[in-house]
C-alpha cells in the first residue's frame, strides 16, 4: 500500500482562502449584474421617457392643424385660384364644430373646396360633424366631396373592386357602370342640400373670375375598377374642353402609381395614406397598409408634392388628429395655389 | 446673418463649457506633476451612470431649446432665372432691386395670401433680412460679383412666433414673385375690351365695326409677339403667325363677308328710321370734309403752276456728317412739299367719297328693308357666335404669349426653401452631448485633484 504524505499546511491555507475568493467573485459577480441591471434600467428608463416625450408631444401637437401652402404653374388660369383640400378627417374635430377649422378656411378665402374622402370613420360615429363643416363652408366656395373607402364601406354594401362590382353591375358588354353612379344615399342627399356636390366619377365645370375650371371626383378609385367603371367619363373630361383647368380629385393614390397615362389633369389631390402615419427624419414615412414599411422606398405616393405625367399631384397627410401613433406628422390642411407662371 | 449666429449660440454654450472644464483642469493640475496627472487620467471611470443622466437631462433640455429655435428660423433662395439678370436688372431693362423682395407691397400681399392674424407688414418687415448669397468686393476689380441668387432669412420675433416660419417665408417669395411678374414682365392684356357688350341694343352694322375692331387688336398683339420671336412655336405647335393667319381668315370670312354680307344683302336694322338718319347725317359730314380737301387740293395745283421753272430744281445744301466731314446734300424744294400735300388731298377726297358711296348704298337698303324675324335671328346666331370665337382666338393668343414668355424667361424666377431639417437638428443635439459628456467627465477628473501639494 502506498503512502502519500501531503503537506496539509499549505492546502489548510488554501481552503482557508477559498472561501473569501468565492466571496469575492461573488461580490464582483453581483456588482456587475447590479450594474448591468442598472444599465438595463436607466436605458429602459431613458427609451420610456422619450417614447412618453415624443407621443406626448405628438399628440398635443396633432391637436392642432398645419397649413401647407403648395404653387402649382399653369397656363390655363388667368387669375390665381386657391383650391383647399380637407381629407381622411376620420370624424375629428378642431375645436368644438370644427370652428377652428371653418374659421382658417373662411380666412384663406378658396376659390373650391375639395374633400377628399375618409371625412367620416366607418365605425360606430355619425357623419353630423361632417355635415356641419360642410354646411358652414358651402356658402365660402364651390364645394365638392368625393368618398373615400371609409364612406364606402359605410354606405355601400360592397368594395369597389372589380370582382364585386362586377357581380352586381354584369360583366363584359352586359356590364351598367351607369347604375354604380346613378344610386343615390342618404349622406349624398344630405350633402347635396347644404350645397356640397358628391362627384361620383363625374365632372364639373364652375367658372372663377374668367378661368373655367373642371373638377372631375373619382369613386372607383381602386386601380382595379377605375377604368372600366370610370374610364369613359375620364376620358371625356381629360379631352374635351382643353382650355379649361382640369382639377382631379381621388381618395386613394394607387391608380397613379399603377398606371401610365398621358393626361391625369393639370392638378391631381389625393389622401388616404395619412403621409406614412409616422415620419421618421431622413427615411421619411414609416408605414402604410398598402406599401408596407418604408414605402416611399418602393415608388409608393404617400405624402407632399409628385409629378404625375409632368403635371402635379398633392397627396395629402390627412387631417385626422386621434391617432396617437400619429408621429411627426401633424394633421394638414392642403392649399393649393394655382398661377399661370 | 442672424439666424446663422442664433443657430451656432447653443452649440457655441457647449464650446465654452468644455472650455471652463478645460481650463479648471488646467489651473487644479499645477498641484500634481505630470506623471500624477497621466495616472489620473488613465486611472479615472469613465463610465458613470450620473454622469450619463446628467448628460441626459442637459441634452433633453438643450434639445427642446433648440427645436423651438430652429422651429422659428427658415431661409430661402430666390434665384433670377433670366439672361438681363447676370447685368443686375429686371426682365424688362431696368435696374434689379434686391430691397424689393421684403418691400411693404409684397409683404401685405404675403399676408393677405396666408391669412396671417395679428401681424402687420412692420412686424413681420422686421423679421425679415434679404442678402446676396454670394458677396463680392468692391475694393478688388477681380472680386466684382454680380448676384443672381439672394438669401431671404426669416426669424420669428415675439410679435410673429405664432406664425409657421416655413409658411411665412414661402408666402414672402411666392408674392415676391407674382409682384415681380405683375410689375416687370410682359404684358398680356389685350386691348380688347372683355366685357361682352349688349348687342341687343346696338345696330347690325355696329356691331361689324366693333368685331372688327376686337379681331384688328388680337391681330396688332399677335403681330408684335411674332416680331419678338418669329421662330416660337407652342406646345400646340402654333406659332403667333399661324395664329394670327387664323384669325385673319376669319375676319375675312366670318365678318367680312358673312355677317357683314348678310346684313347688307337683306337689310337687317333694328331701328330703321334712326338708323338712316345717322348715316345721313355722317354723310353730310363727310361731304363737307370731302368739299374742303377738294378745295385744298386745287390751291395746291394752282400754286405748283405758279412756280417758275428754277425753283423745281433739286437744290444741294452743303452740310456735314456725323464724324464732321463736309458734303453737299441734296434737299427738297417748295415745289415737293405741294406735291405731296396735293396727293394727300387726293387720296383723302377719294376715301371720303368711297364712304359717302357706302353709307349710301347702305341707306338704300335699310330704307326698303322688310327683313322680317328669321332674318333678324339668323343674325343674332352669327353674332353670338362670331364674339364667342372672337373670345376663343384671343385665349388662344394670351395663352401663347404666356407660354412663349415662360420660355423666354424660364419660370423667371426659381425660390429653394432651406429650412432645419430634423436630420440636422439631431446633429447638433449630438454634438452638444458629446461636448457636455467630456465637459462632466473633466469636471469629476479634476475634482480629484489634490487642492495643494
Amino acid at each position: 500500500m502506498q503512502t502519500y504524505k501531503v503537506d496539509l499546511s499549505e492546502q489548510n491555507e488554501v481552503y482557508e482562502n477559498e472561501p473569501q475568493n468565492i466571496n469575492e467573485q461573488n461580490i464582483k459577480v453581483k456588482r456587475n449584474i447590479k450594474a448591468a441591471g442598472l444599465f438595463v434600467a436607466s436605458l429602459f428608463f431613458v427609451v420610456v421617457t422619450v417614447c412618453v416625450a415624443v407621443i406626448g408631444c405628438n399628440y398635443i401637437v396633432n391637436r392642432n392643424f398645419r397649413e401647407t401652402f403648395y404653387n402649382v404653374s399653369s397656363l390655363k388660369v388667368d387669375n390665381k385660384i386657391r383650391i383647399i383640400q380637407i381629407s381622411d378627417l376620420h370624424s375629428c374635430s378642431f375645436g368644438k364644430e370644427n370652428y377652428k377649422l371653418i374659421d382658417r378656411v373662411k380666412k384663406l378665402k378658396p376659390d373650391v373646396i375639395l374633400y377628399t374622402g375618409d371625412c367620416f370613420d366607418s365605425k360606430d360615429k355619425s357623419e353630423e360633424e361632417i355635415v356641419s363643416l360642410c354646411k358652414e363652408l358651402a356658402p365660402v366656395a364651390p364645394s365638392y366631396y368625393i368618398y373615400g373607402n371609409n364612406e364606402v364601406e359605410r354606405l355601400y354594401d360592397i368594395p369597389l373592386i372589380q370582382e364585386e362590382l362586377d357581380k352586381k353591375y354584369g360583366y363584359g358588354d352586359e356590364r351598367e357602370p351607369q347604375k354604380l353612379l346613378e344610386e343615390k344615399d342618404l349622406f349624398e342627399e344630405t350633402l347635396e342640400k347644404t350645397g356640397v356636390e358628391v362627384l361620383k366619377n363625374e365632372c364639373d365645370t364652375i367658372t372663377v373670375g374668367s378661368t373655367n375650371i373642371d373638377v372631375f371626383g373619382v369613386l372607383t378609385s381602386n386601380p382595379s375598377s377605375f377604368w372600366t367603371y370610370a374610364g369613359e367619363t375620364f376620358n371625356d373630361y381629360a379631352y374635351k374642353n382643353t382650355n379649361n383647368l382640369k382639377i382631379t380629385a381621388i381618395h386613394e393614390p394607387f391608380v397613379f402609381e399603377e398606371y401610365e397615362y398621358e393626361f391625369w389633369g393639370d392638378v391631381i389631390v389625393c389622401g388616404h395614406t395619412h403621409g406614412g402615419t409616422v415620419r421618421l427624419p431622413v427615411l421619411g414615412p414609416l408605414y402604410t397598409h398598402e406599401g408596407g414599411l418604408f414605402p416611399e422606398r418602393n415608388g409608393d405616393f404617400v405624402y407632399g408634392r409628385y409629378s404625375v405625367s409632368g403635371k402635379p399631384m398633392i397627396v395629402s397627410s390627412g387631417m385626422e388628429s386621434n391617432n396617437l401613433l400619429r408621429i411627426n406628422n401633424q394633421p394638414e390642411l392642403v392649399i393649393i395655389d394655382v398661377n399661370r407662371f | 446673418m442672424y439666424t446663422s449666429i442664433l443657430k451656432k449660440l447653443p452649440v457655441f454654450v457647449a464650446v465654452i463649457l468644455l472650455v471652463a472644464a478645460v481650463v479648471i483642469m488646467y489651473f487644479r493640475s499645477k498641484n500634481v506633476t505630470r506623471s500624477e496627472f497621466i495616472k489620473f487620467i488613465k486611472n479615472a471611470k469613465y463610465v458613470r451612470a450620473w454622469v450619463f443622466v446628467v448628460v441626459f437631462v442637459m441634452t433633453t433640455v438643450f434639445a427642446i431649446f433648440n427645436h423651438i429655435h430652429s422651429k422659428q428660423s427658415v431661409y430661402a433662395v430666390v434665384a433670377l432665372n433670366y439672361s438681363e439678370a447676370s447685368q443686375a436688372q429686371n426682365s424688362n431693362g431696368t435696374r434689379y432691386n434686391m430691397a424689393e423682395i421684403t418691400c411693404d407691397e409684397v409683404i401685405k400681399k404675403a399676408i393677405d395670401m396666408g391669412a396671417f392674424e395679428g401681424v402687420t407688414v412692420s412686424d413681420l418687415k422686421k423679421c425679415l433680412a434679404v442678402y446676396p448669397y454670394v458677396q463680392g468686393d468692391v475694393r478688388d476689380e477681380s472680386e466684382y460679383h454680380i448676384s443672381t441668387e439672394f438669401i431671404v432669412e426669416y426669424y420669428a420675433s415675439k410679435d410673429t412666433q405664432h406664425l409657421d416660419a416655413e409658411n411665412v417665408i414661402k408666402l414672402i417669395t411666392s408674392a415676391y414673385k407674382e409682384y415681380y411678374i405683375e410689375k416687370y414682365t410682359d404684358n398680356f392684356s389685350l386691348s380688347t375690351d372683355g366685357k361682352k357688350p349688349d348687342f341687343d341694343s346696338m345696330e347690325y352694322m355696329d356691331i361689324v365695326t366693333y368685331f372688327e375692331k376686337e379681331t384688328s387688336s388680337i391681330l396688332n398683339y399677335l403681330y408684335s409677339m411674332a416680331q419678338k420671336s418669329p421662330s416660337f412655336v407652342t406646345a400646340n405647335n402654333a406659332s403667333f403667325n399661324s395664329i394670327a393667319g387664323k384669325v385673319f381668315q376669319f375676319k375675312e370670312t366670318q365678318i367680312d363677308q358673312n355677317l357683314r354680307s348678310l346684313i347688307m344683302q337683306n337689310g337687317i336694322v333694328r331701328d330703321s328710321t334712326g338708323y338712316v338718319d345717322r348715316l345721313s347725317y355722317q354723310n353730310k359730314n363727310t361731304d363737307f370734309d370731302r368739299r374742303k380737301n377738294a378745295i385744298s387740293f386745287d390751291l395746291c395745283n394752282q400754286a405748283i403752276a405758279m412756280y417758275s421753272e428754277e425753283m423745281t430744281r433739286v437744290v444741294l445744301v452743303p452740310t456735314w456728317d456725323e464724324v464732321g466731314k463736309y458734303y453737299m446734300g441734296r434737299t427738297k424744294v417748295g415745289i415737293d412739299e405741294l406735291s405731296v400735300k396735293a396727293t394727300d388731298f387726293s387720296n383723302r377726297v377719294a376715301s371720303y367719297e368711297k364712304e359717302i358711296m357706302y353709307n349710301n348704298l347702305i341707306i338704300d337698303k335699310m330704307n326698303g328693308s322688310d327683313a322680317g324675324y328669321e332674318k333678324n335671328q339668323s343674325a343674332d346666331d352669327l353674332v353670338e357666335s362670331i364674339y364667342e370665337s372672337i373670345r376663343n382666338f384671343e385665349k388662344e393668343a394670351i395663352s401663347a404669349g404666356r407660354e412663349y414668355s415662360n420660355h423666354r424667361m424660364n419660370q423667371c424666377i426659381a425660390v429653394s426653401m432651406s429650412g432645419n431639417s430634423l436630420f440636422g437638428e439631431l446633429k447638433t443635439i449630438l454634438l452638444f452631448a458629446m461636448f457636455a459628456y467630456v465637459s462632466v467627465i473633466l469636471f469629476t477628473i479634476s475634482r480629484k485633484f489634490p487642492k495643494r501639494v
